[in-house]
């Protein structure tokens, strides 16, 4: 291959390149600008730099009620997926892998059924025969944390296989330790890293889901997620500070949590 | 050694396994005495380690019996099999330091902080690594690991000590000097150790007694000096790869046999000099003619490659400082009687 071809062909990936990254930046970059711009419906460039909406929607007492409610909730459906889902997985790994496979498919499941067929069945199940008395909340979670579940079991399977614990597990046996102590004392230390990062990944992926929470909540308890919709249509910029606030907390406990993982990783690899 | 007064520390008897319908274990009987060290010997696949495994109870077995201290361990699990084992790849908990990876066999016995950290500070002095004590393994040289993973192996005072290549995954450089302050380590302890190695120079050095394993068998199981002087069968003596091995149905005189070969070590095989009177007994000697087809320099000797007129492929060790040898150039050799054994077919 000639050097002009090979150069062209590395000016058209890195074009290809920049292309993705505006297609993939463009949505919150114009979500960050309306935000902090006082208005944006003139002309085509935003104008005046203001605070003031991100003060606003932190002082309503709806956008309060709804974010604690989302924190809650979508806490409870993450930790769920953790204990159930984190030992689900890490059991059938350790002890049982003939049921990697069965775990493997049920977390193909989510992706196969529609957030959308989800909640109309649960509202037609569950709603429809025992709504009078039945706690919406808890349907939600019951029907929420399923869809966590591949979060959580891909995250640990990954961690698990970097760690090859098996070899570990035998050598802990030989020193005479239960796998229960083997879990408490070497296994759990060593996994708390990818555990935080499932436990972040369902917690996000719970706060922002909008069509369960909309169609099994809306009109008995506010999440973010439709409050965020109803709010664009009130006031745009609110809605968009709202959207920025919640990137904020997310992305710092991201770095938070990748920071952790990469002085772990150090810490422990060869 | 006293072996035969002292009560063997493990046997195993008829031990059998298939794993995924292969015979990997088929009928091993081993018995290692009290304070020896035996080498289980063989290429990649034959089964040494699954008996290992097998010994340390991480591998079930289809059949047989293994005892360790006089007691039947056959069902037991490896957390009550009384045995420390020392893992190729060490298997340290990344997560503990080098005192907590010690002492975590004493605690998991139920023997108190006190005692685990009294035997886990003699331990890192006996391994010399008292001033990494702090230290998480990563942090360590690999000869260091090793050092960490004997010690916690022996923290919890086995009765016997199972090593699955303990140091093939050193250099060189530090892996002659560390197996001889293990066997010293080993020899001062009296401690009872069965190693899987597929080195044979490590074997020979280490063992007290080598069993050279094939196809989930112990084809022989002797003394180093036994085995190099007297190899069991032509697979032994090819595995051991330090004997010449030739024909015996067109050997010469009284070594004529109908079948089988004669097998002699290498350095047994010598040049007739040119001038220089053959055999000083002809009769029970053998004579021959080969020619050179190549000269191999190794670190302590030259290894020439020779083929017999019979076709027999032959090895000759010659020193640095004699005379080299062309290629094509046609050798009259000999090997001294007592040298010789005839292996049957």
């Amino acid at each position: 291959m000639s050097t002009g071809v090979r150069a062209g062909r590395g000016l058209a990936s890195r074009l290809a390149l920049l292309l993705l990254g505006l297609l993939v930046l463009l949505p919150p970059l114009a979500v960050m600008l309306y935000a902090f711009s006082e208005r944006w419906d003139r002309s085509l460039w935003p104008e005046g730099a203001t605070l003031q909406w991100l003060a606003e929607v932190a002082a309503l007492p709806r956008v309060r009620a709804a974010v604690g409610q989302t924190l809650w909730l979508s806490g409870v459906c993450a930790l769920l997926a953790l204990l159930l889902g984190g030992t689900a997985s890490l059991l059938a790994r350790l002890a049982a892998p003939r049921l990697l496979a069965l775990l493997d498919a049920l977390a193909l499941l989510p992706y196969a059924i529609p957030p959308v067929v989800v909640a109309i069945g649960a509202l037609e199940l569950f709603v429809g025969q025992w709504g009078g008395w039945l706690d919406l909340r808890l349907v939600y979670v019951a029907v929420a944390t399923p869809l966590l579940f591949p979060l959580m079991h891909k995250t640990l399977g990954a961690a698990l296989e970097q760690l090859d614990v098996q070899p570990l597990l035998e050598a802990g046996r030989t020193l005479g330790a239960s796998d229960l102590h083997l879990l408490r004392r070497v296994l759990l230390p060593l996994l708390a890293p990818a555990l935080a990062a499932g436990l972040l990944l369902c917690w996000v992926t719970a706060a922002m889901e909008f069509a369960i929470a909309n169609l099994l909540l809306g009109g008995s308890v506010e999440m973010l997620q439709p409050l965020l919709n109803g709010l664009r249509g009130v006031n745009g910029h609110q809605s968009a500070a709202l959207v920025v606030m919640s990137l904020a907390v997310v992305t710092a406990l991201g770095i938070g949590v990748e920071g952790w993982m990469a002085w772990n990783a150090r810490r422990n690899s060869w | 050694m006293d072996g035969m007064e002292r009560a063997p520390e493990l046997v195993v008897t008829q031990a059998a396994l298939q794993l995924g319908g292969r015979p990997v274990l088929r009928g091993v009987d081993l018995a290692l005495q009290r304070g020896e060290l035996v080498a289980l010997l063989g290429a990649s696949g034959c089964g040494k380690t699954t008996l290992l495994r097998s010994v340390a109870g991480l591998q079930g077995l289809d059949g047989g019996r293994i005892e360790i201290g006089g007691q039947d361990r056959t069902q037991a699990p490896p957390q009550q099999r009384g045995v420390g084992v020392v893992f190729q790849q060490y298997a340290l908990f990344p997560n503990l330091s080098v005192l907590e990876n010690i002492k975590f066999g004493v605690l998991c016995d139920g023997r108190g902080q006190a005692e685990a950290t009294r035997r886990a500070t003699a331990l890192l002095d006996l391994v010399g690594l008292q001033a990494h004590r702090d230290q998480r393994p990563a942090r360590l040289s690999g000869g260091q690991r090793q050092r960490v993973a004997l010690a916690r192996a022996l923290a919890r005072e086995p009765s016997l000590l199972l090593m699955d290549e303990p140091f093939s995954a050193l250099d060189e450089n530090f892996r002659v000097p560390l197996r001889r302050s293990f066997r010293q380590l080993q020899r001062q302890i009296d401690q009872t150790c069965l190693i899987v190695t597929h080195d044979r120079e490590e074997a020979f050095e280490l063992a007290d007694r080598v069993a050279v394993m094939f196809d989930g068998r112990i084809a022989q199981c002797a003394a180093p000096a036994e085995l190099w002087r007297r190899p069991a069968s032509r697979q032994v003596a090819e595995f051991l790869g330090a004997f010449n091995l030739l024909a015996a149905d067109v050997a010469p005189g009284a070594l004529l046999r109908g079948g089988g070969c004669w097998a002699a070590p290498i350095e047994a095989l010598q040049v007739v000099e040119e001038g220089a009177e053959a055999l000083a007994d002809p009769a029970t000697g053998w004579t021959l003619r080969a020619r050179v087809l190549a000269s191999h320099f190794g670190q302590q000797r030259v290894s020439v490659e020779l083929r017999s007129e019979a076709g027999d492929p032959l090895q000759l060790w010659r020193r640095h400082d004699q005379a080299p040898l062309a290629a094509g150039q046609l050798l009259t050799l000999q090997v001294a009687g007592p040298a010789l054994q005839h292996l049957p077919q």
